[in-house]
């Protein structure tokens, strides 16, 4: 993977500066223009220096560590570790990327040593929503790890997210010994299985260290076949300290084609026949094209399907932009249109929606496609239920679609985007209204900011990843988000709706960014932005230092309206609203400056749309990362007080993050 | 695949029966999660009993006498003189003669979607004007489809939901 060495290859849009601390790299660029702005911020860390206290640097043994050459383990001489027969497998896998806390020490040493691209941070629940955010925008396997006990219990809340968002997700949670574990012997004991039961496709706990490269094969069978999932292996130190001088010590110890298949099912002739006249005699047919569509990177043969026959087409999933909300076709915003469908096309929508939590019209038909036959029909009775390969199916289909113009129907798609665009700007116009009213930041405005900096200026539109999450800030600014290209887009709340993942999987995408893997390619090195909450940074927000020390640039841009957005639930119990306060005007930009981000405070859409410029060309030119605290207020959520309160929010389409 | 199985059930088909078989459908297709038979109360009216949206049961009475297929409690909890109703009203009208597609409008030539408000909750009625039961029967089903999908998602009715409807915050508008 060549695309994955980090710092080696080159980074058009940075510019390239040696490994300093932030305060000279700050003041050594003070200079530049992009630059004087930041210098001169308050509090900025050059200012912190002037006072004789040390300023935030990233150590040099960092950097050393980084660019030390892998060293893949072998049988000759010393021998390999449990550990290192099973990191050299994860290469062998091409695992794109290990997450990670101190822990499970020989595990992830050896995956570390043998080149696999690996970063630590600072708690192992958002390390393991990173190496989700970094699956999410690749399609990759990553993998995370914690220690035995604690650090695993940390990771539960984001496997369950990537369980739910079918993201390939490697687990791995290990320490102590097998002989010690019924005697409670020292610490952190878990017999951890039982505990991800129902959130994830396969586990087990390694206790024959003779077949550690057999589970690796395990694991990566079910990592990369059917429906993926997270796997969860827990190595105890009998197994990961074990060593072999010869392969034939180990037991099943084949080449990947030997103990897993690229073989994939395919539709037959016939069940692709029908569904080509079952679309061609549609009126206004709808491809869902769903998680599987990205995950088997089948976005050619889906344009070439919808282009033919003129089918529209909606992105589904935890990754968005398999199609794109710029295309003729594309219904992710032509939400007045989706109940004129009269046939929907799911092909790869693995979390699947039952009627009525889509906006279709009640006698649509329904053609389901997916790669495993025990899904087919579940939770929507289908007219055609169909076993494939969503790249197959699609490729297959694409050859035998009569081509055909509905003008009408991409006409009324059109309109209702235009609609969509009306409304958007009818909400601005709202949000801003308010703004200047109260002398804080409504979130139609924030939203509307970060459309104006990404898609209407001098940034190519399909440069920039985007996620946003949040009750209040996701729901507002789903809307203003976009995604012309594969992954520009991820959706940490996709289905499991957990509060937290939002900074962490953004720095996970931007991960993938900064290395260019997969779709992310052709803007290597971009900056990614994540608008987010305040209740979201309770978890993730100290995961920026981990993107400063990595100079992954990030800007997250988080409404601060001082509290838990569902408030409005304490409304008929005047007892129970504390619950859902915090201390008003807290100040996440001075948090994320401690860590060594970039912090603002902004409360004015002028002042923001400042802020946005200068983060992004911070992250641009530096690898900065950035927090902009947008201070709003909790009754902007209240209809009664300034409607609309909440924006719709509407499935399929741009605003759907439940299915 | 609107209205597929239209030629089915013709119009000269009983019209308990013709509506009853058209709810039959929309079970098979899972749009309903249940329906009971057709039970008989006074003045020759049928009542069917359907759980739909959120799990609720919907009554849905046909009066052959009078061309009729009627919810008499479509949607709680909304006071005649309020917004909501106000809006209700409007958004009933669009579906028959605003500026949607016309695939999307209910035609008033052979159906008449009519509501009331019945002690603050919202009474949906159709009144079967070319005597196709099967065809006002998916109209009306269309319609209040639209009313739980469009009416109370688009506009702000979210406490709504959760104070009438008892829904859980967290679910939004579904």
């Amino acid at each position: 993977m060549a695309e994955d060495k980090p710092d080696t290859a080159e980074k058009p849009l940075k510019c390239e500066h040696p490994p300093v601390s932030r305060r000279t790299f700050v003041l050594g660029h003070a200079a530049g223009a992009g630059l004087l702005a930041v210098a001169a911020s308050r509090n900025s860390l050059a200012k912190t220096a002037e006072f004789g206290i040390p300023s935030i640097t990233i150590p040099a043994d960092l950097v050393e560590s980084r660019n030390a050459p892998p060293v893949e383990a072998a049988f000759a001489g010393r021998g390999m570790t449990g550990a290192e027969v099973f990191a050299r497998a994860c290469r062998l896998e091409n695992l794109a990327g290990l997450f990670c806390c101190a822990g499970n020490y020989d595990v992830i040493n050896a995956i570390a040593q043998e080149g696999i691209p690996s970063y630590g941070g600072r708690t192992e629940g958002s390390m393991c929503a990173m190496a989700d955010g970094f699956s999410r925008a690749t399609g990759e396997v990553a993998a995370a790890s914690g220690t035995e006990g604690p650090g695993f219990t940390n990771m539960i809340t984001s496997i369950a997210a990537a369980h739910f968002a079918r993201t390939p997700l490697l687990v791995l949670a290990s320490n102590m010994t097998l002989a010690g574990e019924d005697r409670e012997a020292e610490i952190q004991h878990m017999y951890q299985q039982p505990i991800t039961v129902g959130i994830k496709k396969y586990g087990k706990r390694l206790i024959a260290p003779d077949r550690v490269h057999e589970y690796a094969g395990h694991a990566f069978r079910h990592l990369k076949a059917g429906i993926p999932g997270p796997v969860h292996l827990d190595f105890v130190d009998e197994v990961a300290s074990a060593r072999f001088t010869e392969s034939s010590q180990l037991k099943d110890f084949y080449t990947r084609e030997q103990y897993r298949s690229e073989s994939r099912p395919c539709a037959a002739h016939a069940e692709v026949l029908r569904a080509a006249q079952l679309i061609d005699k549609a009126q206004r047919p709808l491809i869902v094209a769903g998680h599987g569509v990205f995950q088997r990177r089948a976005w050619e043969e889906l344009r070439a399907v919808a282009e033919r026959n003129d089918v529209a087409v909606v992105d589904s999933g935890p990754s968005r932009g398999h199609f794109g909300d710029g295309h003729r076709l594309s219904a992710n915003m032509a939400h007045d249109a989706l109940l004129s469908a009269d046939l929907v096309i799911m092909v790869g929508q693995y979390c699947m929606p039952s009627p009525g939590e889509y906006r279709f019209n009640p006698d649509i038909g329904m053609i389901q496609v997916s790669p495993v036959e025990g899904e087919v029909g579940r939770n929507w009775p289908c007219d055609l239920g169909i076993v494939s390969d969503e790249k197959l199916f699609l490729a297959a289909l694409a050859d035998v679609i009569p081509a055909r113009k509905r003008e009408a129907w991409s006409s009324e798609l059109a309109q209702a985007r235009s609609a969509f665009e009306a409304l958007n700007m009818d909400f601005y116009k709202k949000g801003l209204a308010y703004s200047k009213g109260t002398g804080v930041l409504h979130p139609a405005v924030i939203g509307h900011e970060v459309h104006s900096l990404l898609y209407q200026g001098d940034i190519d539109p399909r440069q920039t990843n985007v996620c946003t999450g949040g009750w209040t800030t996701g729901l507002w600014t789903f809307r203003y988000l976009r995604a012309f290209r594969p992954a520009q887009e991820i959706i940490p709340a996709y289905q499991y709706g957990s509060i937290g993942g939002d900074i962490p999987q953004a720095i996970g995408m931007a991960t993938a960014v900064q290395r260019g893997v997969g779709p992310q390619k052709e803007f290597k090195g971009a900056p990614v932005v994540c608008v987010t909450s305040d209740s979201n940074a309770s978890f993730g927000l100290f995961e920026l230092e981990t993107a400063v020390k990595y100079r992954i640039p990030t800007i997250v841009v988080l409404y601060n309206n001082d509290c838990w957005g569902v408030f409005d639930s304490a409304e008929h119990s005047p007892r129970a609203l504390h619950l859902y306060l915090y201390q008003e005007n807290l100040r996440y930009d001075k948090m994320a400056e401690g860590l060594g981000a970039r912090g603002n405070y902004v409360r004015t859409p002028e002042e923001l749309r400042r802020a946005l410029r200068e983060a992004y060309k911070a992250a641009v030119s530096g690898n900065m990362s950035t927090l902009i605290n947008c201070q709003g207020k909790k009754e902007f959520s209240l209809p009664g007080q300034y409607p609309p309160g909440l924006p719709p929010m509407i499935e399929p389409g741009r605003c759907a993050f439940m299915h | 695949m609107q209205m597929r199985s239209r030629a089915i059930t013709a119009v000269s088909l009983d019209p308990v029966e013709a509506v009853g078989r058209r709810l039959m459908g929309y079970v098979e297709r899972g749009v309903l999660r249940g329906l009971s038979g057709a039970e008989s109360k006074r003045r020759g009216v049928r009542a069917f009993h359907l759980v739909w949206f959120h799990h609720r049961v919907f009554e849905l009475r046909v009066t052959p006498a009078r061309r009729s297929i009627c919810m008499p409690v479509l949607l709680p909890g909304v006071p005649a003189s309020s917004a909501m109703y106000r809006a209700f009203r409007r958004f009933q009208r669009s579906r028959q003669c605003g500026d949607l597609p016309e695939h999307r409008l209910i035609p008033a030539a052979r159906c008449a979607l009519r509501s009331r408000n019945r002690a603050g909750a919202v009474e949906l009625s159709l009144t079967v004007v070319d005597g196709d039961y099967d065809y006002a029967t998916a109209a009306l089903i269309r319609f209040v489809n639209e009313v739980f999908l469009v009416f109370l998602r688009d506009a702000p009715y979210r406490r709504y939901m959760v104070d009438v409807w008892g829904l859980n915050p967290d679910r939004e508008q579904f």
